[in-house]
């Protein structure tokens, strides 16, 4: 290469031509257009909020069908008035013998959910099997079931035990070798819908009868009730209170709450702690929670005026800022009934990021080269990408409303929703205008552009929570927060909206 | 220096953008880069119309082809390079062969370089763009941007020596033609 080609390089070193207008638009109608990716998150959030309105008719179906059999089968009564309805019983000493058992008294035991009491009418000729009676003679209750004599007369020790001094290890015993022929019997007869047999399969599971202490014993006996509670169904209660009465639609089947006597044996139950899924989840209380939050932001831009120059705006601000990972932190207190309902409050601290990129146009640079041969000037323009984030940071206090299931011993479903009472909120960082120049910059307190109170927003979610101990459970889930307000003043002319998606990570502590 | 200069990191952002077919970050690298690369394009063109096709094809093919640029060179380099691929493909299907023409009587004048001072870019390029097109190619490739006789002779299928003897006329007739242009305007 001579001194010619170097000058030759050196003058067209950064040579640039005009380009012939209409040029990019012809470009970009052949540029292939960008694929939009299915939101499979957006399904599967919709999926999770819609869970738990499935789940919850799901988890009554079976009471529902109970409920739905004709009178002439069932009387429902309340342990108030159960007597009564015991229209066949040979009941010596009625009176003393259908003390009913307080309500107060049963949720202080934890079994508010189990105070309404259902028997079955002892004369029922719609439970073909068995003609139940039931006979209370000095203190006594005994079973007699007619078609299954064997267990009636495991039925009877099992339940006389209850006005003798109570031996649970016998009882515990009596449970276990009465599951099978029950099962056995309502397999038999006609029990042979799939989920029947999924129930019938969980019933199988044997429960160790312990004799090692009472405790053991009743915690295993309280175990086998769990089951047929959680996963009774008309059909089974059905069998299970034609065999014998010994398991009826109550959780506290095998306890009669008519009589005085059983108040010792729930006090006893309680006593052993036993792992039940019913008092620990459904139990009424109160919690303490805190979480985290992080999610993806979306900015809602409208024109609040009819100007043509705002629709730029718009469009200049919608390609210059964009949603970022934003963050929140909750804590707060709750109450927990036992239907299942939440409440909470406390005070979130929220944040609502966005990226703020754009060209920013610099100043000239004069190179001066001196390199021999000649002296050149090149004189060019710089331009700055400039990155930086906005963000609009609130108080607020949340109220929320939220429904728990129970799934199992361990793990549970909650889905909340409730509204963020603003009580303060304050904003940095910057926005450009039409022409790309810094329109805004929060730093500049003249330039005053948001509020500082947002009124209400609202917040929603659904969680799945674990019980790591008996008073701490964790959960993640996913959340949605809309923040419908106008984050900016009237004065300006664009109104400002977010939403805000992500997920949740926390801790609940229960008294 | 670069008319835009660009952070490495706001580069790759820029071009992970245009790669998810973010159209404004397209529009950002067009506006970015177009007018150096029309420079080239120019350079490679018989005259204006040549130029703005060789250019918006190489946009399209850029935009197309982003994944294929590694991240760890120059861009603008890379990109250079899609663009006078794009030119020397340009010709190929716009004329059958390059037109290596013999242009005899040619006088070796040796004040070019002071001429060079006198006239503008755009003067340059039009002088470069009025060569034949063998000659121009030859000496784009060469000269501006750093090709060797036999990087040259692969990419255009024609041989070293054709190169080397094409460079110096084309390099005689330029420096001629800028005589010529310095006369006129004078």
């Amino acid at each position: 290469m001579n001194i010619f080609d170097r000058n030759i390089k050196k003058k067209l070193y950064d040579a640039e031509m005009p380009v012939s207008e209409g040029m990019w638009e012809s470009i970009e109608a052949q540029i292939p257009v960008k694929k939009e990716k299915p939101k499979y998150w957006m399904l599967l959030l919709v999926m999770l909020f819609a869970l738990p309105f499935l789940l919850y008719p799901l988890s009554k179906s079976g009471e529902q069908n109970a409920e739905m059999q004709p009178d002439s089968e069932r009387i429902i009564d309340t342990a108030d008035n159960s007597n009564s309805n015991n229209s066949n019983t040979n009941n010596n000493d009625s009176n003393n013998s259908t003390t009913s058992l307080d309500r107060s008294e049963l949720a202080e035991l934890g079994a508010e959910k189990s105070v309404t009491v259902f028997k079955t009418q002892s004369n029922s000729n719609s439970v073909p099997s068995s003609n139940t009676t039931i006979e209370d003679q000095e203190n006594k209750n005994s079973i007699q079931t007619s078609s299954t004599k064997r267990i009636n007369q495991q039925a009877a020790t099992t339940i006389s035990g209850s006005t003798k001094p109570v031996d649970n290890s016998s009882l515990g015993k009596t449970l276990n070798s009465l599951v099978s022929p029950i099962l056995s019997e309502a397999e038999s007869s006609g029990f042979n819908s799939s989920n029947s047999k999924k129930k019938l399969k969980f019933l199988k599971k044997p429960i160790a009868a312990s004799t090692d202490s009472e405790g053991s014993t009743s915690s295993n006996n309280f175990k086998l009730i769990e089951k047929l509670r959680v996963f009774q169904s008309a059909t089974t209660l059905k069998r299970a209170t034609a065999i014998g009465n010994i398991f009826n639609e109550n959780s506290f089947s095998l306890i009669n709450y008519d009589r005085q006597e059983d108040i010792g044996r729930l006090l006893r139950l309680k006593k052993a702690s036993p792992v039940c899924p019913s008092f620990q989840t459904f139990r009424s209380g109160i919690y303490f929670y805190a979480d985290y939050r992080a999610g993806l932001v979306n900015q809602q831009l409208e024109n609040k005026s009819n100007n043509q120059e705002i629709d730029d705006l718009i469009t200049q601000r919608n390609r210059t800022e964009s949603g970022a990972l934003s963050t929140s932190i909750n804590l707060g207190i709750g109450k927990k009934w036992n239907s299942g309902v939440l409440l909470e409050s406390g005070l979130n601290f929220d944040a609502i990021t966005t990226t703020l990129s754009y060209l920013q146009p610099g100043g000239t640079i004069i190179v001066i080269d001196s390199m021999p041969p000649i002296t050149m000037d090149t004189i060019s323009t710089s331009a700055q990408m400039v990155n930086s984030k906005n963000r609009f940071r609130q108080l607020n206090i949340p109220v929320n409303l939220g429904y728990e299931i129970t799934l199992n011993e361990r793990y549970s479903i909650a889905a909340k929703a409730g509204v963020l009472v603003n009580l303060s909120s304050s904003n940095s960082g910057q926005i450009v205008d039409n022409n790309g120049l810094l329109a805004y910059d929060s730093s500049d307190r003249i330039n005053s552009l948001y509020k500082t109170n947002l009124n209400l927003s609202y917040t929603g979610g659904i969680d799945f929570l674990v019980e790591a101990t008996q008073n701490i459970s964790g959960y993640v889930g996913l959340s949605v927060n809309y923040y419908p307000d106008d984050f900016s003043l009237s004065t300006y002319a664009i109104r400002q909206s977010y939403y805000k998606y992500g997920m949740t990570a926390g801790l609940r502590y229960r008294l | 220096m670069s008319p835009l200069s660009l952070n490495n990191l706001t580069q790759k952002q820029l071009i992970a953008s245009c790669m998810e077919g973010d159209r404004y970050a397209c529009k950002q690298l067009f506006d970015l880069y177009s007018a150096k690369m029309m420079a080239v394009c120019y350079r490679f063109a018989r005259d204006r119309n040549e130029a703005d096709d060789i250019l918006q094809e190489g946009f399209i093919r850029v935009f197309t082809k982003l994944h294929l640029y590694s991240g760890t060179g120059s861009f603008e380099a890379w990109m250079k390079r899609v663009f006078i691929n794009m030119a020397i493909k340009y010709r190929e299907r716009n004329i059958t062969k390059h037109n290596f023409s013999e242009i005899d009587n040619l006088h070796i004048i040796d004040s070019a370089p002071t001429v060079i001072e006198e006239l503008s870019k755009e003067e340059i390029l039009r002088v470069i763009q009025e060569l034949p097109d063998g000659y121009r190619t030859v000496f784009n490739l060469y000269v501006l941007e750093g090709y060797s006789h036999k990087d040259i002779g692969q990419m255009l299928n024609i041989g070293e020596s054709t190169s080397r003897s094409q460079l110096v006329k084309a390099r005689n007739l330029l420096k001629q033609k800028l005589l010529n242009e310095i006369k006129l305007v004078s």
